[in-house]
């Protein structure tokens, strides 16, 4: 409970700091800003002059990052034809890099007529202390609340941090080095290191239940990219997980008579979860293939096209039994006018020697909304589900590309079962919510579902609050 | 001999210190006027536009001179305020400049000629009359930053406290992370600055809205 509370207060900080920034800085159309005397208030878009051949990048201030790194970022190389639209969003790129911590830019003509050259002051980034957010689609959002960022450190534009991170239910410490960020970077490669605790959540009988989980390992990933939206990347995983002896009670339950915190025995486990409890020791290959080719321009917060998507193959091999798992995720994005219609859908499958932690759950707020997390599926989880969703999303506040608040409805559908075996009943949810723009934090989000289906629990809708965006 | 070094010695100087004072564009004046029921700002400046903007300008491209102007009143409490983008272009067959900013135009023919544009600069809308508490006296804070290259300005205050996000790479869009630096952040909220994203800021003698003076039409 106090773990609840702790969370509660840093989100509401953190919250409170992003709302700060935002109230600190009105934005146009802010109804404090002053009318207008004559005409406009000068547009922010730069006007396209004309086109101009880029004859070199001349960096200042630079002493460990190469040009060749600047130019990366840049996304420019000399020769290139560009405009002053293309100027600014390649200097915007290489500041949101996050190799400099300043950069200022300006130009001088180049030495034939039409040309330029494009001269940066730039000051290097060194160790930095942060703090931030983030989600995944097993863990839900968790909080960043020290980290040491090395970005850079040796001037080869890379990415290098010690994290610690928790959440709701997981915790742990993280650290990563990572090369090939750019976009024209052909191959990425990168490592990590991992000392983690999940709280596996199950349901029982209406009773929420959680199981400790402790992973620790390190993992090794190397990728390619195809052109600009495919790419296929390998990651070796070495990994120690260890998976408590007992589990306990996650919700108080009046009508079971248990209480959160509540020990609940070996012998009292569900058979799917005692066969997975224990100490083991394993390798799992995993391998990417990406899809993206959403578009850059966004309406209501979200691609206003393209379709993002990510088959995964793996294979797992441990004492226990090895085992294969496969997954296919698609996101598609289409522009309706008043809004933007989001469509995802995910099918996975995973071998009946998985540990339970391994497998696959339903319900909550990645899969079927209107439900609590988890609750759709038996304890020791399910070895294939499917589920899709379908969010339209549209703008209630603010600049539609890039909006303060945003409004959506969702249908939300799922089903699962074992492999060879009969599925279980389909799962739907419907129901509408908000995701709110808080500066650097990115959005908050509240989901209200309605469950459309058979509920385990006994509720008329769930709400949902998240960080970021499932999809 | 010696009157050749003097000169040199003297041209040198004279170098420099234009330098210096390009390098440091300067607010002079800030004089707040009424202007029917808008509160406008005339500016003085010096220092404007620039080495960095000219060089700019020469290579064909559009710069800015960004403004924020800021009522305060009951001390430093934020009644109204306004952000302005005044943009600079050359035309480099004519070798005319030009200058926009809210609503005005100008044409001018020479680099001396945008120097003394832009050391008056034309009266500029901070706010509605009503925005203000009549009896109270307040202020107007005005500030500038220059963008040789004129940017996209928005998402810019996000990016001068998170000091670039940290997506995660490589990993599929499954994981999303963003993270703020803990020292910009704490810069930003007890830093006392609160014209840090301005290169030069101002501040108006104390008025009195009801003694405001109206600018002619």
């Amino acid at each position: 409970m106090s773990h609840r509370v702790s969370t509660t207060i840093i989100i509401s900080a953190i919250a409170f700091m992003a709302v700060c920034c935002v109230d600190s800085h009105p934005a146009r159309g802010d109804d404090r800003q002053a009318p207008q005397v004559a005409g406009t208030t000068g547009n922010t878009q730069p006007t396209v002059v004309k086109m101009l051949t880029l004859e070199a990048v001349e960096p200042r201030g630079n002493t460990r990052t190469s040009l060749s790194v600047i130019e990366k970022h840049l996304g420019l190389s000399p020769g290139d034809r560009i405009d002053q639209a293309a100027l600014v969003a390649a200097v915007t790129r290489l500041r949101d890099s996050g190799l400099f911590d300043s950069v200022e830019d300006f130009t001088r003509p180049g030495h034939a007529r039409g040309s330029l050259i494009l001269v940066l002051d730039v000051e290097e980034r060194g160790p930095d202390l942060r703090l931030g957010t983030g989600n995944n689609d097993l863990d839900g959002w968790y909080l960043i609340p020290a980290a040491l960022s090395l970005d850079n450190l040796t001037g080869h534009g890379e990415r290098a941090a010690v994290q610690l991170m928790f959440g709701y239910r997981m915790g742990g410490l993280r650290a990563h080095y990572r090369r090939g960020a750019t976009p024209v970077d052909r191959t990425f490669w990168g490592a990590e290191l991992h000392a983690m605790g999940h709280e596996r959540i199950y349901f029982e009988d209406g009773v929420e239940y959680g199981h400790t989980v402790a992973r620790s390992g390190l993992s090794l990933h190397l990728g390619r990219r195809f052109g600009r939206a495919l790419s296929l990347s390998a990651s070796l995983l070495a990994e120690t997980v260890d998976a408590d002896s007992t589990g306990s009670v996650w919700q108080d339950n009046d009508v079971s008579g248990v209480d959160s915190g509540d020990d609940v025995a070996f012998a009292d486990l569900p058979a799917g979860i005692a066969a997975g409890v224990g100490k083991r020791q394993r390798t799992t290959w995993r391998t990417d293939l990406v899809l993206d080719t959403r578009s850059t321009e966004r309406r209501s917060g979200s691609p206003v096209a393209g379709l993002w998507g990510r088959l995964r193959l793996g294979y797992t091999v441990q004492e226990t039994g090895d085992f294969p798992d496969a997954s296919l995720d698609l996101r598609t994005y289409r522009d309706l006018g008043a809004g933007v219609l989001g469509l995802r859908g995910r099918a996975a499958v995973v071998d009946e020697d998985a540990p339970f932690y391994d497998r696959h759950y339903l319900g909550g707020l990645y899969t079927v909304r209107g439900f609590p997390s988890q609750s759709l599926t038996a304890p020791a989880g399910d070895g294939w589900i499917c589920h899709g969703s379908a969010e339209f999303r549209a703008t209630l506040m603010g600049d539609a590309t890039r909006p303060r608040m945003v409004g959506f409805l969702f249908l939300d559908a799922g089903r699962g079962g074992e492999p060879g075996g009969p599925g279980g009943d389909l799962a739907v949810g419907a129901g509408w919510g908000v995701r709110l723009r808080l500066g650097w934090l990115g959005y908050l989000g509240a989901d209200f579902g309605l469950p459309l289906s058979d509920s385990p629990v006994d509720e008329s809708f769930h709400g949902h609050v998240s960080l970021g965006w499932s999809f | 001999m010696g009157g050749r070094r003097h000169g040199l010695l003297l041209s040198v100087l004279m170098t420099a210190a234009a330098l210096s004072a390009q390098a440091a564009p300067r607010i002079t004046a800030v004089a707040p006027e009424a202007h029917e029921d808008v509160l406008v700002c005339r500016l003085a400046t010096e220092g404007l536009p620039g080495e960095r903007i000219v060089s700019t300008l020469h290579s064909g491209l559009v710069s800015a001179v960004e403004l924020k102007l800021e009522i305060l009143q009951d001390g430093d409490r934020s009644v109204a305020s306004n952000r302005l983008l005044m943009r600079l272009s050359f035309d480099l067959w004519e070798e005319v400049y030009a200058v926009s900013v809210a609503g005005h135009e100008a044409r001018l023919p020479d680099l001396d000629g945008l120097e003394t544009y832009l050391g008056a600069l034309p009266p500029l809308p901070v706010a509605a009359l009503s925005a203000l508490d009549a009896a109270t006296p307040a202020v107007v804070r005005a500030g500038l930053r220059l963008h040789p290259i004129a940017p996209d300005t928005r998402g810019r205050m996000g990016r001068m406290i998170s000091g670039g996000p940290s997506a995660q790479v490589g990993r599929g869009d499954d994981v999303q992370e963003v993270s703020v630096s803990l020292g910009r952040l704490i810069r930003f909220f007890y830093g006392g600055d609160e014209d840090a994203d301005m290169d030069v800021s101002r501040t108006s003698a104390p008025f009195r809205p009801e003694e405001l003076i109206h600018a002619p039409h």
